[in-house]
């Protein structure tokens, strides 16, 4: 059992569309179920429980949004790349098909925690944008994940418009790092990171717990999209497979 | 008439032209407005600073510095970075933040008397996050 | 554990800053229901597009049989 864990064979066998697709499918439901929960519960906290922030009162709720929006749209930058490199390597459609999803989806953290950002920066800052390297960098992400959208989709050929699309992805991983270390390089108007992995937060911990709810209930939110939007391209791209027709004609004698 | 497939082929590529431009343009106009337009209040006090420019500085707005016009919003007040200060004029709306011994960023251009006339003023609050009870408590023992 | 406001005009109002939380909270959950209904969308969509296509397959193949 352990051993064919670490053989990476589970790997394998995920990485083929079909299993997949049936997995996923089984997947969902609880995916669903306990992210919705999760965000209701930390919305619910974190907008009518948690105490105000002394100096910026209840405009500081905007956090609940923005931090888990900008943690997803850093992480599924790197999720979009290691899926492109896979498939640069070993050639899985899967791995493809994944990217594609991861940057559309990731373009939409990246929206969110932009758009957050900007009208929680009008009541603090006293101004909805400024050209600080925090905010300019996470622009260049949301350029980045369009540039890779675009990539995929522009040539006829299909596996030469995914392996530029990989390229880009993973060219583009240089501004992860920056955006993650721009608020110590440069003298910027945003202020530095509240959650540390190395030393303790800088933020009360009636404010914590509910944060750690929304970004909890956001990873499970974005497993969710990856099935679904995942599923959509697996059948399309597998419909003249016999398994995708097995499976319509057994929807067919289903429904009746 | 372009083949419409042609034509859809050609309107992605022009927009992953469009994409990496506006990064590279971006990456450019961060890097200069951060490295070569943001000054310290020592280097615009030992005249490092080029006069007559547009500017960003940022530091604390010294304690008991700030005043108010009574007829109209505009207001000066010192910012300092601890080793130097510098007079700010402004005059506009200030955001909710703004207020003595909190930091600011001020963009705008310093005069012959080294004093920053300010177009804009933002305030630029810490990563610390505490409930009002919390922050009252701590003020009182004096920390 | 309490609640921070007393009625649901605070909540909404939240002292002036109601309009910010609100916007960016509505926004958000905008997105979130495009994200998934966008995706279920599409596989029904392409799922219509099988059946039909193995439909209009079987009844070409049967006026292939007829015309034999």
């Amino acid at each position: 059992m352990i051993r064919s864990f670490l053989s990476f064979k589970w790997l394998y066998r995920l990485s083929s569309p079909k299993f997949f697709y049936s997995t996923s499918g089984k997947a969902i439901p609880w995916l669903l179920l306990i992210s919705v929960t999760l965000l209701a519960v930390g919305l619910f906290w974190g907008l009518l429980i948690a105490p105000p922030d002394a100096r910026q009162g209840d405009s500081f709720r905007i956090i609940y949004i923005h931090v888990p929006s900008s943690f997803l749209a850093l992480a599924g930058y790197y999720f979009m790349a290691v899926a492109g490199a896979v498939g640069l390597v070993w050639r899985t459609k899967l791995s493809f098909w994944f990217m594609k999803s991861a940057a559309s989806i990731g373009a939409s953290m990246t929206f969110l925690a932009l758009f957050t950002g900007a009208i929680w920066g009008r009541p603090s800052w006293g101004t909805y944008w400024v050209w600080d390297a925090r905010v300019t960098s996470m622009l260049i992400l949301l350029f980045l994940y369009l540039g890779v959208m675009a990539m995929i989709r522009a040539f006829d050929n299909k596996e030469y418009g995914q392996k530029n699309g990989a390229i880009l992805a993973l060219v583009g991983t240089v501004n992860v790092p920056i955006i993650y270390k721009s608020v110590d390089w440069w003298h910027t108007l945003h202020q530095p990171a509240t959650l540390k992995l190395t030393s303790e937060s800088t933020i009360h911990i009636d404010m914590l717990q509910p944060l750690l709810v929304m970004i909890v209930g956001f990873y499970l939110f974005y497993a969710l999209t990856i099935c679904l939007f995942l599923r959509a391209e697996i059948l399309y791209h597998e419909q003249a497979t016999s398994w995708v027709k097995d499976l319509c004609v057994r929807r067919q004698e289903k429904s009746g | 008439m372009m083949h419409p497939l042609r034509k859809q082929r050609m309107q992605w590529i022009c927009l992953i032209l469009i994409s990496t431009s506006v990064a590279t343009a971006l990456i450019a106009y961060m890097l200069r407005q951060n490295a070569n337009f943001f000054y310290t209040p020592s280097q615009i006090a030992i005249g490092q600073a080029p006069l007559g420019v547009s500017l960003r500085a940022g530091g604390e707005v010294v304690v008991g510095s700030l005043k108010r016009a009574q007829q109209s919003l505009a207001i000066e007040f010192l910012v300092s970075d601890g080793l130097h200060s510098v007079k700010v004029t402004y005059e506009g709306i200030l955001p909710d933040l703004f207020s003595e011994g909190q930091s600011t960023v001020v963009t705008g251009k310093i005069d012959d008397q080294n004093t920053l006339h300010a177009v804009q003023v933002l305030a630029k609050h810490d990563e610390n996050y505490t409930p009002p009870e919390i922050a009252e408590m701590y003020e009182n023992q004096g920390i | 554990m309490r609640m921070q406001f007393s009625s649901l005009y605070e909540l909404i109002d939240m002292d002036g800053h109601g309009v910010f939380v609100w916007t960016a909270v509505s926004v958000s959950l905008l997105i979130f229901l495009i994200l998934v209904l966008l995706p279920i969308l599409s596989h029904s969509r392409i799922l219509r597009n099988i059946e039909l296509g193995m439909k209009t397959e079987s009844r070409s193949l049967r006026n292939a049989e007829v015309k034999k």
